[in-house]
């Protein structure tokens, strides 16, 4: 499983900037066990965004992953329809969502910082590696 | 459904009618010294009395129980006598000059939820530099965590006092409390008008008797300190002792709209695609109302448990918990919205409905502080001016930790507004109990009125 946090918001506000028609897309999976990229993050992110600009036209979408195209099958016409896209899944969704659907207009919203096992049902989490920040530059996603 | 009415007096004649009429089958059990004790099954009570038991779904004591049972405790601790005589408006802001004293009136060992409680608010009082007397017979120091609660209360300048005997007097004219202590080295008197008894030990007939003559001379001002309880902490058993058959019936329908509420099986519904399987919801449930279903990979709610505190709620990331009923909103308005804990603030609801309406305030009733997320409040932010959320005192709640986690959720939604650059200080938090409606009106109205966080 992937663990991951939110980039900075002021950062986020700045990528989105210019664009109407919103899309976020959140992840339901790994990112949605570690609080940060799963469709209450998504609809928490919408009602600040949208408090802070009340002409941005915001929709979220939760596919159950979006490393995998029998997910994002559904969600085909509201990725199309958006100006842009805010993916809160890790490395693997961000680079399957660009190389499916658009290469230009997808902004990762994430930082996914470990690749963690669950240990024990009560314990939670034992960490194993790290990764690092999540780049996407037309077709490729760079780990720094 | 089928409830006892217990107690030998005239209440059941203008109670058994109103129980008809809501389908509810009464049964009248006027002899409370034949009751061995209760015991609670799945979805009831059992009567124990020397010749049979009784089932029955619900208990309502008209009549304060002196039989000798397990819930002697509870019953005894809920009758009516409310624990904080003064309400903490007047701790915090009118003591005239004269310490806050909180006396644990406990014989033999003092219980340990409500000396923390009386602890906490103790340090907290003591810290907007009051004087405050901590007075009790013993001191518990069973669990851990408390030493330290004890050694945080003495660094903030709470004075302890240990007694074997002590004496009320209450004057009304003055308002105020004359305590006479002793202990086996002599007598000390002390004056205070802020008095907190928990507790029910050998002064208790003394204190019944003062708020008794607390009630009758100050009938018209009554809400400023006394609203006859009705609720007590078992669910399903309840206690009826207003003065008046007017607070009685008022408090009867609150007890038949819990009734009504209680009657369900489930509270939430569990998306099966969407629940991730993490076992957060199961961690957290203070009642242990979830268990996996391994067939399906996802949890699923236990028949009967489920207290709608939210707890599972507040904390399952993939959002597969929903209510099946929504917050009900009672009043709508522009200037202000308020999120309000129904053991705390559903007061307002019911007693302060006309003044809610006038000065253009919405009200949203939930169950517990666990059950608003941060979008909620940012979502009401977008049509209000400012959001104000109503739970219970600190160690107050009757679920877990719901005034903790409402504070993380405000928390959360300041800190994400704050880095937005958005304003946030139109969003408070006010901590009060459902006996107080005078300090949530005066609350509320600071709140409207200056940009000074509560």
């Amino acid at each position: 499983m992937i663990v991951a946090s939110s980039k900075p918001l002021d950062e986020i506000k700045n990528m989105l900037k210019g664009y109407k028609n919103i899309l976020i897309a959140a992840c339901g999976t790994c990112v949605t066990v570690c609080l940060s990229g799963g469709e209450k993050e998504a609809n928490e992110l919408k009602a600040l965004l949208e408090l802070s600009d009340e002409e941005k036209n915001i929709t979220v979408i939760t596919p159950k992953r979006q490393c995998d195209m029998e997910f994002l099958e559904d969600f085909e016409s509201e990725i199309e329809k958006a100006d842009i896209v805010l993916s809160l899944a890790c490395g693997a969704g961000v680079q399957f969502m660009a190389e499916h659907f658009r290469e230009n207009t997808l902004y990762p919203g994430l930082i996914p910082s470990l690749w963690a096992l669950m240990k024990t049902k009560v314990t939670g989490l034992k960490c194993v590696r790290a990764v690092g920040t999540v780049l996407w530059k037309k077709q490729a996603v760079y780990v720094l | 459904m089928e409830i006892a009415l217990i107690g030998n007096n005239d209440k059941n004649k203008y109670l058994k009618p109103v129980l008809t009429e809501n389908g509810f089958d009464v049964f009248l059990f006027p002899e409370t010294e034949k009751i061995n004790h209760i015991r609670s099954r799945e979805n009831g009570f059992l009567i124990y009395t020397p010749d049979e038991k009784i089932s029955k779904d619900y208990i309502i004591f008209t009549e304060k129980p002196v039989f000798n049972h397990e819930y002697k405790r509870e019953v005894n601790k809920s009758w009516g006598k409310v624990y904080d005589i003064t309400d903490n408006s007047i701790k915090e802001k009118d003591s005239k000059g004269l310490p806050v004293v909180f006396l644990l009136d406990i014989d033999g060992e003092t219980d340990t939820e409500g000396t923390m409680i009386a602890l906490k608010n103790a340090i907290s009082i003591a810290k907007k530099l009051k004087k405050v007397y901590f007075i009790s017979k013993t001191v518990r120091t069973g669990i851990s965590g408390m030493e330290e609660m004890y050694l945080e209360a003495r660094k903030s300048g709470v004075k302890f006092l240990k007694y074997t005997k002590a004496d009320i007097d209450y004057d009304i004219d003055k308002q105020q409390f004359k305590l006479k202590v002793e202990d086996m080295f002599g007598s000390i008197g002390i004056e205070t008008v802020a008095l907190s008894i928990a507790g029910a030990g050998s002064m208790q007939d003394i204190t019944a008797k003062i708020l008794d003559d607390m009630k009758s001379k100050t009938r018209d001002n009554l809400d400023k300190y006394y609203l006859a309880g009705y609720k007590t902490s078992v669910n399903g058993i309840y206690i009826l002792d207003g003065l008046t058959e007017e607070e009685d019936i008022k408090n009867l329908n609150k007890i038949i709209a819990d009734i009504k509420k209680d009657r369900q099986d489930y509270y939430i519904n569990i998306d099966e695609g969407k629940c991730a399987f993490c076992y957060n919801c199961v961690r957290v449930c203070p009642h242990a109302a979830l268990e996996p279903d391994y067939e399906n990979s996802c949890m699923k709610p236990v028949k009967y448990k489920c207290n709608e505190c939210g707890s599972c709620f507040s904390v399952c990331p993939a959002n597969a918990i929903t209510w099946k009923e929504d917050n009900k909103t009672a009043i709508e308005g522009k200037g202000l919205f308020i999120f309000a804990c129904e053991n705390s603030g559903a007061v307002l609801i019911n007693e302060l409905i006309d003044f809610t309406k006038k000065a253009d305030i919405g009200i949203s009733e939930i169950s517990c502080g666990c059950r608003i997320r941060p979008q909620d409040i940012l979502n009401a932010l977008k049509n209000y001016e400012k959001v104000a959320v109503i739970t219970c005192m600190d160690g107050a709640c009757r679920h877990i930790d719901g005034t903790e986690k409402i504070e993380k959720t405000i928390k959360r939604a300041k800190d994400r507004m704050e880095m937005l650059g958005l304003n946030k200080d139109n969003i408070y938090h006010i901590k009060a109990s459902w006996a107080m409606p005078v300090y949530i009106k005066e609350s509320i109205m600071s709140v409207m009125e200056d940009g000074e966080n509560t």
